[in-house]
């Protein structure tokens, strides 16, 4: 399947001279770029801060170093063990579970032959991407509730089981917090590789048919394969934000409930309670700062590993 | 050809869609910056002081609850022409917060070192002793002679604490400075359980369990428990610390060591108290989950409840001004003792280091504290169009004009520096303020010997971080009696030991010992 990759050579003109040639090519990017700087570059500068006594009144260059004083307080407590386990064993889940199940569907959109039901099950499946993450914390207490959820209400109940108080049973919510990102994510996810499988060449289908290959096996031995590089550059790609994790699903969802926290404690929300009244600056990048370098390892590291493996499909 | 063409529009649209963005923040900040410049040309030492067009222009916080105000500039106009008619020197720019993006907002200003706010009240933001610790605000001390009335006009120590290593960095609100609890019950249910007329009177914690027990017999369907329980019927000093590590007990009045809270006799006792009253029914359902007291009230899910003031007559005003507590009135019971409250206040008013004129800012405040004009422009807005005065001498909505089309904020006096000044709104209560005042210089008013004790926690940051979120975890559960006491109670202080309360607390005390020293006590 591998094909001959066309790579870019240099013409081995001097710089000016390509410069000069292509001078409207570069006069287009020059915006871009100007945007890359201004937006995503130039803040860096802030980064500092994570290793400083921020002063408001003296600004970011003039406060005073104090080393690493201000990644101490993400480290040393069971909080520790616990935020860094539920950020990184939740990631793991959400990218593999929900990439394995949005594949899947993605390959059931596929199968569907007429367009205008196609396009029903997009918008369809698209829908819960696009709702609040505070109103899917209330549709999830409608659920959980203790005194009026539907679980306890009409499933529990009426089968003859006692209502579970669910806000204050931790083991429960890793459960409900994988079944609500992937229900809220799969649809984009699931369109992604959707509009990737349509832009593979028919021609390879029919042949597979002509063929004698039966629609499991034009999945197997064609669709998946040919999804790999997608695949590979998008898990890559989501590894890197490893030690992120959306502040709304793990804050908002369990309405904040302090029984439920050994399950809910992430980097990025303990951070928001640890800080939320100090209004302490170097802190907050600290551990931003800290999230930001350990996702920058996991995808070079990762990168790395799929270069050895299969240099074509490496994200550089 | 046609290529080239395309990149150079291509080129030009990218460019002017960034300036485009840039033009839009720029657009929202051009008055002020106009202001800014204004303020920059005053500030030079030639202005002319009799001139109002060069008087210094000083930004002030208001507060609105609610996206913004539509008579904002109408009132900041008003005010002006005030403080040019009483040629005081000096102008004000509102700047509106809305409570939602209050911190944001705050944060954002006191970065703003072109643009700053230069007058602020920390209520919501941020505490006086953290203020200091990030260089937020300015000393007030080099004020003292010039303004004394504003030191000394409300007890001494409610000065204290609003004052770090001796400097007073903020000057309080008016308040009551004092408080006790009480229970609400309401009328309908009091009446039908034969205890309406107990209404005002005091009773005990046991007394009120009797009343309870009765109530929900008669009421099952309706809890008798808002919101967690207030500081004062706890009886601890919590030294302005929400999590409560380390605290003074008996509220603070002649006690001098800090003691470890979750491991007295008196938490555990609250604590085996309110799961009583879960286990019987009295707390809402879900209430970690469940939205604050003032809905339930006025659902008529909840039919009694905790809260604390100064007076009796003041809380049934408060009542009867939210509008928002269901179907009937309210009795009221007394449970506590009025004490000073607790060493920490919530509300005080500060300069910020970045504003550039300061002497203008506190020539400002002064007027806001001592001006009845001034003070009312900020608490109601212009007589005759925001509000009018009734024959009771008390503030109610103008002619024409409702909550939703009053264009300003008549809801929050206590968030200026002196709502004493200004006249009572939406209230029978016409003694709504002297009351409040006779209150500073009660001498029932006794106040904790925590007053003015601000614990710096920077060699024990990293403990206070690891309990706070244990204390987040497990208090909320064992104060609605939602868990276990014995099993949730071990837990918690089986984990705040390990996460090092021991050590924020001796901390504590050894800076409290000190303090206590320096103040010759």
């Amino acid at each position: 399947m591998r094909g001959k990759v066309n790579q870019y050579k240099p013409s081995g003109k001097s710089i000016k001279k390509r410069l000069y040639r292509d001078r409207f090519l570069y006069l287009l990017a020059v915006p871009s770029f100007l945007y890359l700087i201004i937006n995503n570059y130039m803040p860096m500068v802030g980064l500092t801060l994570a290793f400083k006594n921020y002063s408001f009144a003296k600004g970011i260059f003039a406060s005073k170093w104090c080393g690493l004083k201000n990644f101490t307080y993400l480290f040393g407590s069971k909080w520790a063990w616990i935020m860094f386990r539920n950020t990184i064993l939740y990631n793991l889940v959400f990218i593999f579970a929900g990439t394995a199940f949005s594949i899947f569907v993605a390959i059931l959109l596929n199968e569907i032959k007429r367009a205008r039901l196609q396009k029903i099950y997009q918008i369809l499946i698209l829908i819960p991407y696009l709702v609040s993450t505070v109103l899917i914390g209330y549709l999830v207490f409608a659920f959980f509730s203790d005194a009026n959820g539907f679980v306890n209400k009409s499933l529990i109940e009426p089968l003859g089981g006692e209502a579970v108080d669910w806000y204050l049973t931790p083991a429960a919510w890793p459960f409900i917090l994988t079944f609500v990102q992937l229900w809220r994510s799969f649809g984009y996810q699931s369109i992604v590789f959707f509009a990737t499988i349509i832009g593979f060449d028919r021609a390879l289908y029919e042949a597979a048919i002509m063929d004698g290959a039966s629609p499991l096996q034009q999945i197997t031995k064609l669709t998946l394969p040919l999804l790999k590089p997608t695949v590979i550059i998008l898990v890559i790609m989501s590894l890197g934000r490893m030690f992120s994790t959306d502040f709304g699903l793990f804050y908002q969802v369990p309405q904040d409930t302090g029984m439920l926290y050994e399950v809910t404690t992430t980097i990025d929300t303990f951070v928001y309670r640890a800080l939320m009244t100090d209004h302490d600056i170097g802190r907050s990048l600290a551990a931003g700062f800290l999230q930001s370098v350990l996702g920058f390892a996991v995808v070079m590291v990762t990168n790395f590993i799929v270069r050895k493996a299969e240099p074509d499909n490496a994200l550089f | 050809m046609l290529k080239k063409v395309i990149a150079m529009l291509l080129t030009a649209a990218v460019t002017l869609s960034l300036a485009a963005c840039g033009g839009e923040a720029g657009k929202e900040d051009a008055s002020r910056a106009a202001v800014q410049e204004k303020k920059e040309s005053e500030s030079e030492p030639d202005q002319k002081e009799n001139d109002p067009e060069s008087w210094p222009v000083i930004s002030v916080d208001v507060l609105s609850f609610t996206d913004q105000l539509e008579r904002k500039d109408e009132v900041e106009q008003a005010l002006n022409e005030y403080l040019v008619s009483i040629d005081a020197g000096v102008q004000a720019e509102f700047i509106v917060g809305t409570w939602g993006d209050r911190s944001n907002n705050l944060t954002m200003l006191l970065t703003d070192s072109d643009n700053p706010i230069d007058l602020f009240c920390w209520r919501f933001y941020s505490s006086v002793d953290a203020l200091v610790k990030n260089d937020q605000v300015i000393s007030l001390d080099l004020y003292k002679d010039a303004y004394p009335e504003l030191f000394t006009m409300f007890p001494e120590a409610v000065y204290l604490a609003c004052q770090v290593n001796g400097e007073q960095y903020s000057l309080p609100n008016a308040d009551s400075f004092g408080n006790f609890c009480a229970y609400m019950l309401r009328k309908s249910v009091a009446e039908e359980i034969g205890v309406a007329d107990k209404d005002g009177s005091e009773i005990t914690l046991e007394e009120l369990n009797e009343i309870l027990i009765r109530a929900e017999e008669a009421f099952p369907d309706q809890s008798w428990w808002g919101d967690l329980s207030p500081l004062s019927i706890k009886g601890v000093d919590n030294l302005g610390d929400d999590y409560w590590l380390g605290v003074l007990m008996d509220r603070g009045v002649g006690e001098m060591e800090i003691v470890n809270y979750y491991e007295s006799d008196e938490f555990r006792q609250w604590c085996e108290q309110t799961r009583w009253y879960n286990e019987n029914g009295m707390v809402p359902a879900d209430p970690e989950n469940t939205v604050p007291t003032g809905t339930l009230y006025q659902d008529n899910v909840t039919s009694g409840g905790w809260l604390d003031g100064y007076s009796l007559d003041y809380i049934r005003s408060l009542l009867h001004g939210q509008g928002k507590t269901g179907d009937g009135d309210f009795i009221l019971f007394k449970l506590t003792d009025y004490l000073g409250k607790n060493s920490c206040i919530y509300n005080g008013w500060c300069i910020s280091s970045l504003c550039k004129n300061p002497d203008a800012a506190m020539k400002l405040l002064n007027l806001m504290m001592t001006d009845e004009k001034v003070c009312r422009f900020f608490t109601l807005g212009i007589e005759g169009v925001t509000y009018k005065v009734n024959e009771n001498g008390c503030a109610e909505l103008a002619d024409g004009v409702d909550d939703s089309t009053v264009g300003w904020n008549l809801s929050a006096p206590w968030f200026y520096p002196n709502q004493c000044l200004s006249i009572p709104y939406n209230t029978e209560m016409s003694t709504y303020y002297t009351d409040m005042e006779k209150c500073w210089f009660d001498e029932n008013s006794e106040f904790s010997k925590g007053m003015g004790f601000v614990f710096d926690n920077s060699s024990v940051y990293d403990q206070v971080k690891a309990c706070q979120m244990i204390i987040d975890q497990y208090r909320d559960a064992l104060l609605y009696g939602e868990v276990e006491v014995d099993k949730y109670l071990t837990k918690l202080n089986e984990e705040l030991k390990e996460a090092g309360i021991d050590a924020i607390i001796d901390e504590k005390n050894a800076q409290f010992q000190a303090f206590l020293s320096a103040k010759g006590e």
